[in-house]
């Protein structure tokens, strides 16, 4: 190399990015140029006066509690993008059904628009791939959600929300029931039954073919008995995953088992 | 890579960036934690080292956005100043603040795209990458790197002067 390097170039070889030949010559012209050997000692007092410099600009992280705050935001997001679609089919519904239901006495929209607390049956509606969905209000602070003779391949998962309703998302194929407090989920093959739990509810309990599976009690829940902390069992959408059997009978909570999997596999 | 491996690898190199980025460390974690939440919602996909360049860049854009704001925010309190009250602050504390301000002002005054390379260069981005985020060709890197940095230490030596 006849000519010095300049700054750019030193700077190059300094940080690893030139080639094996590049940096081949670089180191040879360095061995006999006391000018550039000097250039190369300037460019790294300032980078590390840089880093030293930017340092203190750092602050501690918590990755975990990032990380959690990550997951609420978007169970948040999605949360409100399904209440939109929800909304929306149900205004489809409506539309759809106001003349049946006047015209048919014992329509089920009827029967819903008018029962408290006399059971009404509900038509599954598909809102999305999963399968239906319907939401109701708690009945003195309390609710319940049952489901019975569900598929082998359907997954169960519940989250706490900071809504008033309770949300059911019900699998492919199933049939509603609900009345004041109470939403009942019959069939479905295939997908979850995935609950919604108002975070500020009295009392919510999630019976499935009789058991009891999850209560939510003045903001302490349990699954199959035991006390969960859900930022520690939660998936990264704030779900927690159940095992189609109670606890203690084949296994434990899948936790976030189920989110890993799919994220390994996502991004 | 699972989501979560993906974010021990990288929030913290992503929020020590953000940090570095913007004086409001409120908009800093926001970004950060934002730009996660985008790739969970827009389901990106690619190797590890495409979804760090992705992250940042949503970052980087997120906190441009946010600063253009509090820009508006800022000149509109210029107008209509409203004073806090003054504050006893221990003096240990007030020489950092006042050692943080210095190298905050200093890097100000860089230009955004010295600044962006300087940044994203302490994050381990290497000089195609770095090329790509602020559009230049990756031979000019060490150039533009070499001057942002002469730059910043000259900025420095003048905020330490005054």
């Amino acid at each position: 190399m006849t000519n010095h390097p300049d700054d750019g170039r030193l700077q190059t070889y300094l940080d690893g990015e030139l080639s094996f030949d590049g940096a081949e010559a670089v180191e040879r012209h360095l061995l006999g140029c006391k000018p550039c050997q000097e250039r190369v000692e300037v460019l790294r007092g300032r980078e590390a006066r840089v880093q030293a410099a930017l340092s203190r600009l750092d602050q501690e992280v918590d990755p975990q509690a990032a990380l959690w705050r990550v997951r609420q935001a978007r169970a948040r997001r999605r949360s409100a993008s399904r209440r939109q679609r929800l909304a929306a089919a149900a205004v489809v519904v409506l539309l759809l059904g106001a003349g049946a239901a006047v015209a048919m006495p014992g329509s089920p929209i009827r029967g819903w628009i008018a029962g408290d607390d006399e059971p009404v049956q509900v038509e599954t509606t598909a809102v999305d791939a999963e399968g239906a969905a319907l939401s109701f209000q708690l009945r003195n602070g309390e609710g319940r959600v049952e489901a019975v003779g569900l598929g082998d391949e359907v997954e169960l998962r519940v989250r706490l929300t900071d809504r008033t309703e309770v949300y059911v998302g019900a699998p492919a194929g199933a049939s509603f029931e609900t009345g004041a407090g109470w939403a009942r989920v019959t069939g479905g093959t295939r997908g979850a039954l995935q609950v919604e739990l108002p975070a500020d509810a009295r009392s919510v309990r999630l019976v499935v073919d009789d058991q009891l599976r999850v209560h939510l009690q003045e903001r302490l829940l349990e699954v199959d008995g035991q006390a969960v902390d859900p930022g520690l069992r939660a998936d990264e959408d704030g779900w927690i995953h159940l095992p189609r059997t109670p606890e203690g009978e084949s296994g434990g909570i899948s936790g976030s088992g189920a989110g890993h999997q799919q994220d390994a596999e996502d991004p | 890579m699972s989501f979560e491996q993906l974010f021990d690898d990288v929030y913290p190199r992503l929020h020590r960036y953000c940090t570095r980025m913007t004086s409001d460390s409120d908009v800093a974690e926001d970004a950060a934690q934002e730009a996660f939440v985008r790739l969970l919602d827009r389901n990106v996909s690619g190797d590890p080292s495409g979804l760090k360049s992705w992250l940042f860049k949503v970052a980087t854009h997120l906190i441009r956005d946010r600063v253009r704001v509090e820009e508006n925010r800022a000149r509109l309190l210029e107008e209509n100043p409203v004073r806090p009250p003054p504050v006893d602050t221990p003096a240990e504390e007030l020489e950092r603040s006042e050692d943080v301000a210095r190298v905050r002002e200093a890097l100000d005054s860089l230009a955004e795209r010295d600044r962006t390379l300087l940044l994203l260069r302490e994050e381990g981005f290497s000089y195609r990458e770095l090329a790509q985020a602020v559009d230049v060709k990756a031979s000019s890197v060490g150039t533009l790197l070499a001057r942002a940095r002469e730059r910043l230490v000259r900025a420095l030596d003048d905020e330490d002067e005054s």
